[in-house]
């Protein structure tokens, strides 16, 4: 079967001396993992090594029953990339987001949105000057797209309807979302939380200018993750590093 | 088809084939030259690979390759120590000196740092080369990471290390190489070239 699909290269692994083996998120097909032969030549048919995050229209031979396809054709652009290449906190932030996806998703599972909010994440870290509300927005985001939406509107254990005049607030990743005081005591895990940082995670705009929350609600996020795929992430460490000083000299 | 050959030949097929770019063909090949050539010559291949495994270390300095405490460019005193050129692997730095315009020394990360291969900063050299800048005399940083993501990320993530220290941090040009034609340019090198264009003074 012959692929024809926009694509973002979410990773790559280098494969013999000339080649590589990526993994393409597609806009309707979902992941996809293929060889490109040659990539690595001078005379790439790819102009070039193929990079995380070049995305483009790219054409893949899929084979039904091969683990791996075969890339034939990818019209890689470049914007991206350039753009991470002058931040370090758009670079971190948006390596932790190329492994959220290959770990949340498997090859062939299409995910309708997903290709588009991907793309739309690296264009808000490239462009924004802080990445910390887009990280954690599209952290909320993929969680929606594979059906682990958090529950962030009300008690998501009682159902009660989120308000402002809680006595306080809590989040539990077990019970995978918001939960009210009536609820915390049957989750051990439940930490509590400031207006702020619920507002924050019901709407990432309010996160804008406040950076101390921000980090938390990201490192909530993180941890929530984390305690999902049920090891670490290989790229948060470096994301939580960098926002830190990012932190503190800002 | 192994049968045809005795234990050793076959031991010495297999080490070759283990080499980058050796196939089972070539390694054959080679080693029936080394089973024809006389021994002297052979013996001295060997010899040279004991030596380069038991001599070669990291230059206490730079991490370049040694075979004192110090590598022959951070001993020489001719060299401008007060600028330091920071390459990825001694491969690099052996591709900048063949240029003959760097009078620099180096510091040799041993890598880059490649967050989905789960390679932070702890496991390259970082650490020494900010103690370097840190009590040396150091002016000037030149970041020669490769041109790729995580090439650029080491060094964006370097030079916020060394942010706040009294030093100049610069990275090496990129774009059009001279004597080449903007027409078969790859799309990469002219976004390059774009994104780094430069006044003309």
């Amino acid at each position: 079967m012959l692929i024809k699909d926009q694509a973002i290269c979410i990773r790559t692994i280098d494969y013999a001396e000339t080649s590589q083996v990526i993994t393409l998120l597609t806009d309707t097909y979902g992941k996809i993992r293929a060889i490109a032969k040659g990539s690595k030549r001078p005379r790439s048919p790819f102009g070039g090594p193929i990079e995380v995050f070049s995305y483009g229209p790219a054409v893949i031979l899929d084979k039904p029953h091969a683990q791996l396809g075969t890339l034939t054709e990818f019209q890689p652009r470049f914007e991206i990339i350039s753009g991470l290449t002058r931040n370090l906190q758009a670079y971190n932030a948006a390596m932790l987001a190329a492994e959220l996806v290959d770990r949340f998703t498997k090859d062939h599972d299409p995910h309708p949105g997903l290709y588009q909010l991907v793309l739309g994440f690296l264009r808000d870290v490239v462009s924004g000057p802080n990445p910390l509300p887009a990280t954690i927005g599209f952290q909320l985001g993929l969680l929606r797209q594979v059906g682990m939406q958090l529950v962030l509107d009300g008690c998501a254990n009682c159902r009660r309807p989120y308000s402002e005049d809680w006595p306080a607030y809590y989040f539990s990743s077990s019970a995978n979302g918001l939960v009210c005081r009536d609820c915390e005591g049957s989750f051990p895990d439940r930490m509590m939380l400031g207006l702020e940082a619920v507002r924050g995670l019901q709407d990432q705009a309010n996160l804008a200018s406040a950076g101390p929350v921000a980090r938390s609600v990201a490192r909530i996020l993180i941890d929530h993750i984390t305690r999902i795929l049920g090891h670490q992430l290989r790229t948060a460490r470096q994301f939580l590093q960098g926002m830190a000083c990012h932190g503190s000299s800002g | 088809m192994d049968s045809l050959y005795t234990d050793s030949i076959k031991r010495l097929i297999e080490q070759l084939g283990r080499l980058p770019g050796i196939g089972p063909k070539s390694a054959e090949r080679l080693a029936f030259y080394i089973l024809h050539t006389s021994k002297d010559e052979a013996l001295a291949l060997a010899d040279a690979i004991r030596a380069v495994k038991e001599q070669i270390r990291p230059c206490k300095d730079c991490f370049n390759l040694a075979e004192g405490p110090l590598c022959p460019i951070c001993a020489d005193p001719r060299r401008d120590h007060n600028t330091i050129c920071v390459v990825e692997q001694p491969k690099d730095l052996v591709a900048l000196e063949k240029t003959g315009l760097c009078n620099w020394v180096y510091h040799v990360l041993g890598g880059h740092i490649c967050p989905l291969d789960g390679i932070g900063p702890a496991d390259l050299t970082i650490d020494r080369l900010i103690e370097r800048v840190r009590s040396g005399q150091v002016r000037e940083v030149v970041m020669a990471t490769n041109p790729t993501l995580d090439g650029d990320g080491t060094a964006l993530h370097i030079a916020s290390l060394l942010r706040g220290l009294p030093v100049r941090i610069t990275r090496l040009a990129r774009g059009l190489p001279a004597g080449s034609t903007i027409e078969y340019a790859n799309d990469k090198v002219l976004a390059d070239a774009i994104l780094g264009r430069q006044t003309i003074q």
